[in-house]
């Protein structure tokens, strides 16, 4: 009986599969280009980041808690103030320029010896709720027009929840319930701002 | 290759042994059809519950029930006035204030049973886009609208709560003014009534939720710009899509049990399975054995084994399916949040189908592969 020559067909699996590797380790060569592309469309992002100007690149100087400021401050003063984002389960606007500033003496979750007790770190469950209220406040920066801006402020320039820092604005208070909020203007973070 | 009619007279064989397998198939395929339909009914009605144009405004921290939320009245007007993009029809803002609570209402002639009602104003429909009313009339002070399903979860007949009967909430009567639908939704279990008649019952001065409905899916960064302006109120704004997703997450556990149960009885029947057909192969060694000596291949025999078992299955997994069609499909599930219907769908019927071919292969392949694997001489001689 004639043998069946198999030696054929495993030459030219062996081709296939060579090609298709071949093909995959040049696809693979070709994303480095697009590493420089995407880097490049990052610069430009950079440029027209719309709350880009409001960072600092230096501290803010005479700087107080903010607790102390919302207690003494009068309102359409400019402020100064010192704290961490924080304070609420969800301190970052969804699609807003806006976040829930709390001051430091607020004891946040990863300071206590039980860091799982909340719902987050940084809500500050364990707080008297009374405290928390009178010790936070919430930062908005707005265009020209008054608006404020419709970016994510989350995760910009290194800004997350715990993320101590300082704001100086413009200390508002609205009509409707009177609450107090700041109208931000700069805002540094000392910890993002040295690994920039 | 032997003749198909080798394994079906072989199957013929032991009636009991054949009944055996088939029954055994069938029990574990309808198992998986009965966990399946069960999975996907509930999360069907969870995800069809919420609709992404709207968005709850809750109190913070009551994110995963809206039962335990307590939003100050007044936010129904701040909200319609304050949140940018909420949708509008002939000038008046889409948006509903609502009390939910469950609670114990009897129906006369039955015994109480747990609901979730819904305290609601006529703004209610404004936002529930897919409530119909089907009978009937907005309940006024006095009155409920009941869903199409809430006899079910009441556990009373469909009679007993058509317009003009009375059930009992809190000591008060209340007449049923008419009957909606919300296909697909657990609202379609639910008891609507006056807000102000229920909030008076249980003594509650304020809402569970604010429901706005926005112009398009993406309003939900307007109303949390919204909130957190307005921190003094402590609210959280949500997606109702998102809401009934992390209840949906919350009853995963069970689904998953439910899937459990079935793949650890389907693991018992296969490891019998194994056991029935170690004895029916082996008992044909010899018979095995001569047909490779009359020049059927090893490969041959084997494919005629794997026949004989997925024959046996696959008649089980249809035996299953019918039975699935008669006893499961449409069959209305009660569980805390409504009620939901089983359905024998696309993906449920593959899954009972490979089920089928599953127990067939994996049954046959070791004892088919553990009797032909004996030399010839030696299974000559067996």
């Amino acid at each position: 009986m004639k043998k069946m020559n198999t030696k054929k067909p495993k030459k030219t699996g062996v081709l296939a599969l060579s090609a298709f590797v071949l093909t995959l380790a040049l696809s693979a060569c070709g994303g480095g280009e697009s590493t420089e592309d995407t880097s490049a469309s990052d610069d430009s992002l950079e440029s027209t980041d719309p709350v880009a100007a409001f960072f600092a690149d230096s501290a803010i100087p005479e700087s107080q808690s903010l607790g102390k400021v919302l207690k003494t401050a009068k309102p359409g003063e400019t402020v100064r103030v010192s704290g961490q984002i924080g304070g609420t389960e969800k301190p970052f606007g969804e699609g807003f320029a806006i976040f829930m500033l709390a001051d430091e003496s607020l004891t946040f979750c990863n300071e206590m010896a039980e860091p799982d007790h909340c719902p987050t770190p940084w809500d500050a469950c364990c707080e008297d709720p009374q405290k928390i209220q009178e010790n936070r406040t919430v930062v908005q920066f707005s265009n020209a027009a008054g608006e404020v801006i419709p970016v994510n402020l989350k995760g910009r320039h290194g800004l997350e929840e715990l993320t101590r820092i300082t704001v100086e604005g413009t200390l508002v208070q609205r009509e409707q319930d009177g609450s107090l909020l700041i109208e931000g203007k700069r805002i540094y973070a000392p910890q993002t701002a040295s690994l920039e | 290759m032997l003749p198909l009619s080798y394994a079906t007279r072989n199957l013929l064989r032991d009636p009991t042994r054949l009944l055996q397998k088939v029954g055994g198939a069938m029990l574990v395929v309808f198992l998986i059809l009965a966990a399946g339909s069960f999975d996907q009914g509930m999360q069907r009605v969870l995800s069809g519950s919420g609709s992404p144009q709207n968005i709850l405004l809750v109190s913070a921290g009551s994110e995963d029930s809206v039962e335990r939320s307590q939003v100050p009245p007044q936010v129904e007007s701040l909200a319609a006035a304050g949140v940018r993009g909420v949708q509008t029809r002939l000038g008046r803002p889409a948006v509903s204030g609502e009390v939910h609570t469950m609670g114990e209402i009897q129906v006369s002639g039955f015994s109480e049973a747990q609901a979730l009602l819904r305290g609601v104003t006529p703004a209610a429909f404004e936002v529930h886009r897919s409530v119909q009313v089907t009978g009937g009339q907005f309940p006024a002070s006095g009155q409920v609208l009941v869903g199409r399903l809430a006899h079910h979860t009441l556990g009373v007949p469909r009679e007993a709560l058509q317009p003009g009967n009375t059930l009992v909430f809190e000591g008060q009567s209340f007449t049923v003014s008419g009957v909606f639908a919300a296909p697909g939704t657990v609202m379609e279990s639910e008891v609507w009534m006056n807000r102000t008649d229920l909030m008076t019952l249980i003594q509650r001065e304020t809402f569970s939720c604010v429901v706005l409905r926005m112009d398009n899916t993406n309003g939900l960064p307007a109303a949390d710009l919204f909130a957190k302006q307005r921190f003094d109120l402590e609210l959280s704004a949500l997606r109702e899509s998102d809401y009934y997703e992390r209840l949906s997450n919350f009853y995963a556990p069970i689904r998953l049990m439910t899937w459990i149960t079935a793949l650890l009885i389907g693991a018992g029947a296969i490891f019998g399975g194994l056991n029935m057909l170690y004895a029916a192969f082996a008992s044909r060694i010899r018979e095995l054995a001569t047909l490779q000596a009359v020049g059927f291949s090893r490969p041959a025999l084997f494919i005629s084994m794997l026949q004989e078992s997925l024959l046996a299955t696959l008649t089980g997994t249809l035996l299953a399916a019918l039975l699935a069609l008669f006893l499961l499909e449409g069959l209305a599930v009660d569980f805390s949040l409504g009620t939901f219907y089983l359905e024998i769908s696309g993906p449920v019927a593959l899954a009972g189908i490979l089920t089928g071919l599953l127990l067939g292969l994996i049954g046959a392949i070791p004892p088919a592969l553990r009797c032909l694997r004996m030399s010839l001489p030696s299974a000559l001689r067996s």
